[in-house]
């Protein structure tokens, strides 16, 4: 035998023993995870779910799809004001009594102001009350087997809407209707219904001992548009489970409309008369994006400024009360945009928490904002961690040298260190400007607002800003939104938010388009009547180009003119406005009670005392029929429908934001968490084990070699 | 032949070593900063400071502060919770997500871990487990777990609506997962025991 074949025996061997070793490998990984997962069994074998599935502690629930829900909204848009009606059908497909919980988006300025429920052929009109009263009369009515629903706010901008007792196979609509302002930018009229039912994650309440209540076999349905996302579902279960939306539309703007079009969706639209119908082109849209409506007037009709009114009668003290709601244009300049001289000061944020994709996003924001300025404008660049640096002494005439100082300054900055904001608002908010005091003096403060001392910096702000106005911008996957929010309120600038690296240049161009251009500040309206004349919002804010002033007015007597006045381009500018008070908008006074709870709920908050202002709310609320944090509507069918013996399960109706969504809905992205430490030491593991096999091989390829020639001499 | 073996098998067991090395690091890493941040605890603690306005650094170069001792009753552990759920500040502990609901209040405040250091513990957690915070004032709020489930992060987000102090605990899923990054997310619900006043839970 020569020693070539030899080898090739050993080493055939040698593959063959690491095959068979790699192969062990590979099959033991997946075994150390099964074990793990079996152990899970107590409380429902997580992995079979999957993506979206929700885990009870009871599973009586099951996983289809309890409670469907569609829903129809109706809305009519006159003047500036939306006068929405939104019926949402709940269909009980179970052998069991149901109570459906269903958490709803609104625009955060609707005004929710009315409820009735269609039960067969009956109709019950809801009621408003204190929010305690209604929840007392709606857990009276599910202990006596009534039918009712009770709708609540959560946020302005989120309700609720629970409705007890569905008998099996049982059908119940809920009308709701809200009114909402329009939004009028640049020329162009919009709406949102943000009807989003995509997953969400509701925290929800399963099956507690501790509960004395009738209810058993208390869950959440699964969320079976979750499911129906992932990968292994038949497509019949689809079809079978989506809520689905209509939408209807009659658009009586009064003038001529130039273009009218909904960017995410398919409609037609008719002309009869002035009124502009608009509908889906398939009716019964997936619920998982929200509807916008865009539209624009032919160019000489746009309007310029408008006042509507409506006089409502208090039925206890027998008082007229009038309302209106004014919609002003600031003026716009005609020759080409020539603002005052700027003083811009960028602050960037380059704390530990923005390393990664947040710096660069930030890095790029301002790059973006430095092509924008002129040797006109004065400019300077702050930077904070830990500490606070900034670029120059004090802001220098923005030429291309100092231009191109910044850029290299910007392009070489490093997240690393702690979030000290409180020197860089100082320092931004303080630095005396070198110029003359007619510049304009703006600070956009980009960060992701990961403080934890908010109320002291807001505190700052207030105290700080002065003439300045602060434009906070944040930036990466789960910013502060609500501390950046306060600021640029307290900072009188704007919020803008980017949660995309791809959205960087467009939204800071946006948003340097809109300061850039002069606007009317310090602006003062005066009303020529006698008698207490209030209006919100309370501070009027500066206008800037093509955005409209909306003030929600109520007044003890008529006025005949409006004069709006204030400062454009450095000179005194007035303008008057004739209210029509013959004509009545239903509606506009409700609007004006909205804004005022809106208005005493955020003094609450700087009182810091969010129940300072509960009986005043309440009565607004009382009066205008409207559901607030303390008012909520209430319907209560008269007929007893359960009996005692049947249970009633409770199931919540999940819904959800889709990605990149902007209506604000109070939530936040999943953290990332994993550091792949498995992967590491599996991969470590296996290389170490496979040099040290190929060690181990090459010694004993002899010994084999050695065997075999004794194995043979033995035969 | 034998030469190509040799330079193979020293890459190979130099790699081996240094993944080893790296992996050994992190958890290292992670059980070395919660000691350090068991004493930045104590000091946060202390009843003449004010928090919210000096927070406590656990090491001078922190971006983070200590927020909140997160207790496992069943599991007998425990856990201090850091400001601000960046990629960073998770390497050392679980991390309040800035945007949710302050620790105590109503509402939903999301706290992330990860799943292979820190949370790993999530996955033995049962339906009704108590947890319990303890805040630097030394108030401690009770919370019983009221589900469990499995999300997808790429389709959703955490409402952060609730009635009362809600604790939503996120680790990636599946746990013993080789790969980081996954879009699956473990997430533990667990509301307040004690009932907030003047509200009547439906």
């Amino acid at each position: 035998m020569s020693s070539t074949n030899n080898w090739d025996r050993t080493s055939v061997v040698e593959l063959v023993v690491s095959a068979l070793f790699v192969g062990v490998l590979l099959v033991l990984a997946p075994m150390s995870y099964a074990e793990t997962s079996f152990e899970q069994e107590s409380h429902g074998s997580l992995k079979d779910f999957g993506s979206g599935a929700l885990v009870v502690a009871d599973s009586v629930v099951g996983y289809r799809a309890l409670l469907r829900l569609d829903a129809e909204f109706d809305l009519v848009v006159s003047g500036m004001v939306v006068q929405a009606t939104v019926k949402q059908v709940f269909v009980n497909n179970t052998e069991q009594w149901l109570e459906g919980q269903y958490v709803f988006p609104l625009p955060s300025d609707s005004a929710v102001n009315g409820l009735t429920i269609r039960l067969g052929e009956r109709l019950i009109r809801g009621e408003i009350k204190e929010k305690e009263i209604a929840r007392k009369m709606f857990v009276k009515a599910r202990n006596d087997g009534k039918v009712a629903t009770l709708v609540e706010q959560q946020r302005p901008n989120l309700f609720t809407n629970r409705v007890t007792n569905i008998a099996p196979g049982e059908r119940i609509e809920v009308t709701l209707t809200y009114l909402q302002t329009l939004t009028y930018d640049s020329g162009e009229f919009s709406l949102r219904i943000p009807m989003t039912l995509t997953p969400r994650y509701i925290p929800g309440k399963s099956n507690a001992s501790h509960r004395t209540s009738t209810l058993q076999g208390q869950g959440w349905a699964f969320n079976t548009d979750q499911v129906s996302d992932a990968n292994d579902i038949t497509p019949q279960q689809q079809n079978e489970v989506k809520h689905k939306a209509s939408v209807h539309i009659a658009l009586s703007s009064g003038f001529d409309l130039a273009e009218i079009q909904a960017p995410f969706h398919d409609v037609h639209t008719d002309r009869v008369g002035g009124v502009y119908h608009v509908r889906l082109k398939q009716p019964g849209a997936v619920m998982n994006r929200d509807f916008v409506l865009r539209w624009r007037p032919v160019l000489d009709e746009a309007p310029v400024a408008a006042f509507f009114t409506e006089s409502v009668v208090d039925d206890v003290s027998a008082n007229i009360e009038h309302h209106g709601l004014l919609m002003m244009m600031p003026p716009s300049t005609t020759y080409p945009i020539q603002g005052l001289p700027r003083e811009l000061i960028l602050v960037i944020d380059t704390s530990g928490s923005m390393a990664g994709t947040s710096i660069e996003q930030a890095k790029q924001a301002l790059l973006v904002a430095l092509e924008r300025l002129t040797d006109r404008d004065t400019f300077n660049v702050i930077e904070f961690n830990s500490t606070t640096h900034q670029l120059f002494e004090t802001s220098v005439v923005a030429n291309a040298q100092n231009i191109l100082a910044a850029r290299r300054y910007v392009k070489g900055l490093d997240a690393n260190g702690g979030t000290e904001m409180k020197g860089a608002l100082n320092a931004a908010l303080s630095l005396h400007p070198t110029h003359e005091m007619s510049a304009v003096r703006q600070v956009v403060f980009i960060t992701d607002g990961s403080v934890g001392n908010e109320a002291a910096l807001l505190n700052l702000i207030a105290t700080q800003v002065k003439g300045s106005r602060l434009f906070t911008v944040a930036i990466g996957a789960a910013p502060n939104g609500y501390f950046m929010k306060k600021a640029a309120q307290y900072g009188k600038g704007t919020y803008t938010f980017i949660g995309d690296t791809f959205e960087v240049r467009k939204s800071i161009t946006a948003l340097f388009e809109k300061i850039e251009k002069p606007m009317l500040t310090n602006v003062k309206v005066k009303f020529h009547n006698s008698g207490v004349t209030e209006f919100y919002p309370g501070n009027i804010p500066d206008l800037y180009d093509g955005e409209p002033l909306l003030l929600f007015v109520q007044m003890a007597e008529k006025t005949d003119t409006i004069t709006v006045s204030g400062e454009f381009e450095g000179r005194y500018w007035e303008r008057d406005i004739i209210p029509n008070w013959s004509f009545d908008h239903p509606g506009i006074g409700a609007l004006w009670g909205r804004q005022k709870i809106q208005a005493l709920m955020d003094e609450s908050v700087q009182q810091g005392n969010r129940d300072y202002h509960r009986k005043e709310i309440v009565d607004l609320g009382l009066f205008y029929k409207l559901v607030s944090r303390y008012t909520s509507f209430i319907a209560v069918d008269a007929t007893v429908m359960r009996n005692n013996l049947d249970t009633l399960a409770v199931h919540a109706i999940a819904n959800n934001l889709p990605q990149g969504s902007r209506q604000g809905i109070p939530s936040v992205g999943y953290p990332k968490t994993a550091l792949g430490i498995n992967g590491i030491l599996f991969m470590g593991a296996l290389s170490l084990f496979l040099g040290v096999l190929v060690l181990c091989l090459k010694q004993d390829s002899r010994i084999v070699r050695i065997k075999y020639a004794v194995r043979r001499e033995n035969y | 032949m034998k030469g190509w073996l040799n330079v193979v098998m020293i890459v190979l067991i130099l790699l081996g070593v240094s993944q080893l090395g790296h992996g050994g690091y992190l958890i290292i890493k992670a059980q070395l900063a919660q000691i350090m941040l068991e004493q930045a605890w104590a000091e946060a603690q202390d009843i003449n400071r004010d928090v919210a306005f000096d927070p406590v650094k656990p090491w001078p170069w922190a971006d983070t502060s200590p927020l909140a001792k997160l207790r496992f009753d069943e599991l007998n552990q425990s856990l201090i919770v850091l400001t601000g759920a960046s990629g960073r500040n998770l390497a050392f502990g679980p991390a309040h997500v800035s945007g949710s609901a302050v620790l105590g209040e109503a509402g939903v405040s999301v706290i992330g871990g990860h799943r292979d250091t820190h949370f790993a513990l999530l996955q033995h957690i049962g339906i009704q487990d108590q947890l319990s915070i303890e805040l630097p004032s030394g108030e401690i709020i009770g919370y019983k777990v009221t589900n469990i489930s499995v999300v997808d992060s790429r389709q959703s987000q955490i409402a952060l609506d609730a009635d009362r102090s809600t604790l939503a605990l996120v680790a990636c899923y599946p746990f013993d997962a080789v790969e980081a990054g996954g879009p699956l997310r473990f997430v533990v619900m667990a509301e307040a025991i004690k009932k907030s006043p003047n509200r009547l839970v439906l």
